[in-house]
């Protein structure tokens, strides 16, 4: 997955080094990818007890037959799916931002006294203009705790004996802040496209479709569905949207078989453009790119069949064609965003911090 | 893949530098024109003959990363048995292919530079002048060349921190 993401949207464990429960940061932590730092993705389990998601560890394991962790040996065979680890990933990536707003300390005047119901009500506002260093969900339902987690939380939280001027209860049970998207004047030129746009336009979607838009000379299969699904704004998506697919797999998205390695010093190169193109794939391009293309998709769809939600292989088509395109991009060294590009980055980067404190 | 991580890392470091009192040795970190090229600025960890001296830190980053290490240099002229004296050039072993783990971040590499400044390897010397003096244990004419090239190549505060 390439192209420049929003800053915004960039989640990491910290986020909860500063709240109320500073230790859910080892939880975030737990359930990220140590290769990609991200949450795990169709994670796979090794035998020596690491986890990775299914495509990082596949595409380390292409050139390094060893855990990167504590480097055993380990092959492809060596790993094993992890389902209910992945339900779990699903889950806690659906409550996160929720969360996270629970057990943000909120700043209030210190005479502030008993909290109320009511004055909880009244303070909304003050709460609304609070920033969101967080991912900005489509989903806006509202139901991730339920009581007895509220009760469990409210013990956790006692037991810090942190000082406060807002009564516990009043932060679990206040209404939710209406969603805001910071709005930004500020631009920057697309690295591909080199057209100029809203820095939040830029870092949000238009890179990801400006990469997925097919190049004339490829039959990549355009999918908006991809585009749509991975901008900041979708890529958070609840599961509760999701339920049905991942407790009933839906048959139709099922893929099959796992696709097998080649051994390219025994194949044509006329072979290797049937291979690809029997995958639908491109057969452009040198035998170099041929084969990083080949080893790219089989990473791509072996990790897409230890998914519990696996994707449409029309969008890993796309997926690829992004992969590729991001390396041709750095390959010319076009990609600069330009100094005016990234200060406007850092800036933004930095105010979001400054606002945080 | 690499653009994405990279990302993160950068949000990561907005957070983290210069802020956190747990790097308190390293002043900037930064991407310049591309997420794959980036400059740092450390100051010579605490009672090591590098401190109350900055040095600036090329690093360039494969497109193939996390999955192969950064490489990263000294900008400016360091003393050390270790950093080749010339080219800025690091022999730190998790800057191997070998030795790198992907779990690693670019704050964990200079992280091990800084440890490196206190910890020099004198079997893999870069530096054989200073790396002698290291093997035969004259600390004081040891500390003392690095401070005399600190002195000359360390950066100073008008030169401003690298941005
Ligand atoms: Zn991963
Ligand atoms: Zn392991
Ligand atoms: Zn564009």
């Amino acid at each position: 997955m390439n192209g420049y993401t929003d800053i915004n949207s960039i989640t990491d464990p910290t986020d909860f080094k500063s709240t109320r429960v500073p230790k859910l940061f080892e939880v975030d932590s737990l359930l990220r990818c140590h290769i990609c730092k991200e949450f795990l993705s169709s994670p796979m389990l090794t035998h020596c007890g690491h986890t990775f998601c299914s495509g990082c560890i596949r595409r380390y394991l292409l050139n390094t037959p060893k855990c990167p962790i504590c480097s055993k040996e380990l092959r492809e065979s060596n790993l094993c799916r992890n389902v209910v680890l992945e339900q779990l990933v699903i889950s806690y990536k659906g409550l996160r931002k929720e969360l996270l707003e629970k057990v943000q300390i909120q700043e209030e005047p210190k005479n502030v006294p008993q909290v109320t119901e009511s004055l909880v009500i009244e303070n909304a506002p003050v709460a609304s203009t609070t920033p969101k260093p967080e991912v900005i969900y489509l989903d806006e339902e509202d139901s991730a705790f339920d009581d007895s987690i509220d009760e469990d939380l409210t013990i956790l939280l006692e037991s810090k004996k942190r000082k406060q001027t807002v009564s516990i209860d009043s932060i679990l049970k206040r209404p939710k802040p209406p969603l805001q998207r910071k709005i930004t004047t500020e631009s920057g030129t697309c690295p591909i496209c080199s057209k100029v746009f809203p820095i939040e336009i830029l870092m949000g979607r238009h890179i990801d479709e400006c990469l997925a838009v097919p190049k004339p000379s490829s039959n990549y299969a355009s999918n908006s569905t991809y585009t749509n699904s991975h901008t900041s704004l979708g890529k958070a998506k609840s599961p509760s949207t999701e339920d049905q697919s991942y407790y009933q797999p839906k048959e139709s998205n099922t893929v099959q078989q796992k696709l097998t390695k080649l051994d390219y010093s025994s194949l044509s190169t006329t072979q290797l453009k049937s291979k690809l193109s029997k995958l639908e794939l491109p057969t452009n391009g040198t035998r170099n790119e041929l084969e990083t293309r080949y080893n790219e998709f089989l990473i791509l769809w072996n990790a897409n069949c230890d998914s519990v939600q696996p994707k449409n292989p029309k969008l890993l088509r796309s997926q690829l064609a992004k992969w590729e395109s991001a390396i041709k991009v750095k390959a010319n060294g076009t990609e600069k965003l330009g100094k005016a590009g990234w200060s406007d980055l850092i800036r933004q980067a930095r105010s979001t911090m400054k606002s945080k404190d | 893949m690499a653009t994405k991580r990279l990302m993160k890392e950068f949000s990561l470091v907005q957070k983290s530098i210069p802020s956190d009192s747990e790097y308190p040795n390293i002043l900037t970190l930064q991407p310049q024109d591309t997420l794959f090229q980036w400059k740092g600025t450390i100051s010579g960890p605490k009672d090591t003959p590098f401190e109350g001296y900055k040095w600036g830190l090329i690093i360039d980053i494969p497109h193939t990363y996390p999955s192969s290490p950064p490489s990263v240099k000294f900008a400016n002229k360091i003393c050390h048995p270790n950093v080749n004296f010339q080219t800025g050039e690091i022999c730190l072993n998790i800057l191997n292919q070998e030795h790198w783990s992907p779990a690693w971040n670019l704050i964990n590499v200079i992280v091990a530079i800084l440890q490196l400044l206190g910890n020099p390897e004198p079997l893999s010397p870069l530096n054989i002048d200073v790396s002698n003096l290291l093997k035969l244990g004259d600390m004081s004419a040891y500390d003392g060349l690095i401070k005399y090239y600190a002195v000359r190549y360390g950066l100073k505060d008008e030169d401003g921190i690298l941005d």
